[in-house]
C-alpha cells in the first residue's frame, strides 16, 4: 500500500514538473521496485519526447484551403452580451424583494410555537444512538468508500480502501495474544463481525470486513 | 475579411492571444498569421489522433473555420492555442465516432495483409512502431491525448485540464493511469487488443 501511495505521488509530481518531495525521496532511495518504476518512467517520458515528430509548416495548398474556406465563411460571430451584467441589474431587485417578503413575513403571520412535550427530554435521551458495533461499523466503512469512489479517483479510492482492509487484517494477525482480549476476559475476535463462537482462538489472517458486506 | 492590419511578418512576431483580438475584430492578416503558428502543432496532433493525414488535414481546416466562426466567443485571458486543441480534440472525438470501423481497418498495416498468423503480424508491428503509435495503440482517447499535450506539446497540467474540461486533479489521474499502461505494454508489449481499449473507447472521454 505504502509503495501504492507513492507512486502515486511520483505520477503527480512528474505530471506537473515539481522536485520530488522529501519522503518520495526517501521511499525511492529504500524501495528498489519503486526506484525501477520512477526510472522506466522517466526513460518513457524522455523517449516520448523525443520521438514526437516535429512541426513543420504546413504546405501551402493546405494553407490556401483553409483560408479560403475562411473567407467563405460567415464574419466571426460576436461576443455575447455577458451574463453578469443581467445579474448586476437583477440582483437589487431580488435582495429588495426577499427583505420585503420576509419583513412582511414577520409581521402577517401569526407566532407558531409548538407544543411542549412533558416526555421531550426522556425521548431525546432514548433517542441518542449506541455506539456502532464492528458490523455497523465494517458497513459504514464500505458506505462511506463508495460515497468517496466518484469519480475522477473512483479505481485509486477502491484500491486504497482494499490494502487498508488488507493492512488492518495483517496488523490484528501479528498483535501479541494478550492485547486480544477485551477487559471482560472476551477474545476480541468474538467482537469482530464474521466471528465463529464466543470463545475461539484469536484470528491469524483476521476476518474480512469486506466478506461482511457482500454476504 | 478586411485586411486591416499590417504586414504578416509584423503579425507572425506577436502573440496568438493578441493576434486572435485582431482576427476577431475583422483582421485577415492577423488569422492567416494564427493558421501559420498554430496549424503545424494542429496538424501534428490531429494526425496523430486520427492516423490518417487526409482525415487530419480535413480536421485542421474545420477547426480554423470552427474557430473563425466562433471567434468573438473566445476568451482572451485563456491561451489561445490551449482554445484551438480544444477544438481540435472534440472535433476528432467526433470524427472517430463517426468512422471508428473504417478507421481500424485503416490502422493495419498494409505489409500484414498475406500473413496467415495474425499473432506473428502484430508482434512484427509491436517491434517496429514508435512509442506514440503504440500510445494511440493502447491507450484510450483521454489517456493519449493528455500524454501527448503533456510530453509533445509541453502543456501545463492546468491547461490540458481546460482541453479535456476535467479537473487539474483528474488529469493527474488520466496521466497516472496512461504511464503505467504505457510502462506495463513497454515491458511486456504483447498484446493489447487493437483499437480495444484503445480507439474503441474514444467515445468514453468522460469516463476517463
Amino acid at each position: 500500500m505504502v509503495c501504492r501511495i507513492h507512486r502515486w505521488g511520483l505520477s503527480r509530481r512528474l505530471a506537473s514538473g515539481a522536485p520530488l518531495g522529501e519522503a518520495l525521496r526517501r521511499h525511492l532511495a529504500g524501495c528498489d521496485r519503486c526506484r525501477a518504476y520512477h526510472e522506466q518512467w522517466q526513460a518513457m517520458a524522455k523517449r516520448l519526447r523525443e520521438e514526437t515528430p516535429p512541426a513543420g509548416p504546413l504546405a501551402p495548398q493546405l494553407s490556401a484551403r483553409i483560408l479560403a474556406a475562411v473567407r467563405s465563411a460567415q464574419a466571426p460571430a460576436a461576443r455575447p452580451a455577458p451574463r453578469g451584467r443581467t445579474i448586476r441589474l437583477l440582483a437589487p431587485l431580488a435582495a429588495a424583494a426577499t427583505i420585503l417578503l420576509a419583513v412582511g413575513g414577520y409581521f402577517l403571520l401569526p407566532p407558531d410555537k409548538p407544543p411542549v412535550d412533558p416526555n421531550h427530554g426522556t425521548a431525546v435521551v432514548r433517542s441518542v444512538p449506541l455506539p456502532p458495533g464492528p458490523d455497523e461499523l465494517t458497513q459504514r466503512f464500505w458506505t462511506d468508500v463508495e460515497r468517496l469512489a466518484g469519480a475522477p479517483m473512483a479505481d485509486e479510492v477502491r484500491r486504497l480502501a482494499r490494502d487498508t482492509e488488507d493492512l488492518g487484517n495483517s496488523l490484528l494477525a501479528r498483535l501479541p495474544l494478550d492485547l486480544l482480549r477485551a477487559g471482560d476476559g472476551r477474545w476480541l475476535d468474538d467482537l469482530l463481525p464474521g466471528s465463529a463462537g464466543p470463545a475461539g482462538p484469536p484470528p491469524t489472517s483476521g476476518p474480512s470486513p469486506k466478506a461482511g458486506r457482500q454476504g | 475579411m478586411d485586411a486591416r492590419s499590417g504586414p504578416q511578418h509584423e503579425a507572425v512576431e506577436r502573440s496568438a492571444e493578441e493576434l486572435a483580438a485582431d482576427a476577431a475584430a475583422g483582421s485577415s492578416a492577423c488569422f492567416e498569421a494564427l493558421v501559420r503558428l498554430l496549424g503545424p502543432r494542429l496538424l501534428r496532433y490531429l494526425h496523430q489522433r486520427v492516423r490518417d493525414a487526409h482525415a487530419a488535414e480535413d480536421l485542421l481546416q474545420e477547426t480554423f473555420l470552427k474557430a473563425y466562426r466562433n471567434l468573438g466567443r473566445y476568451d482572451p485571458s485563456r491561451s489561445f492555442a490551449t482554445w484551438m486543441f480544444t477544438i481540435a480534440t472534440r472535433l476528432a472525438a467526433d470524427h472517430w465516432r463517426s468512422f471508428r470501423p473504417a478507421a481500424s481497418i485503416e490502422r493495419m498495416d498494409p505489409a500484414d495483409g498475406g500473413q496467415p498468423d495474425p499473432l506473428e503480424a502484430v508482434a512484427r508491428r509491436e517491434q517496429a512502431e514508435g512509442l506514440w503509435a503504440r500510445a494511440s495503440r493502447v491507450l484510450p482517447a483521454a489517456q493519449f491525448t493528455a500524454l501527448w499535450l503533456r510530453y509533445a506539446e509541453e502543456m501545463a497540467v492546468r491547461d490540458i485540464a481546460g482541453v479535456l474540461g476535467k479537473s487539474v486533479v483528474g488529469v493527474k489521474v488520466t496521466l497516472h493511469r496512461a504511464c503505467r499502461r504505457m510502462l506495463k505494454y513497454s515491458v511486456a508489449p504483447a498484446h493489447a487488443p487493437a483499437g480495444a481499449p484503445g480507439r474503441g473507447v474514444e467515445g468514453a472521454v468522460k469516463t476517463q
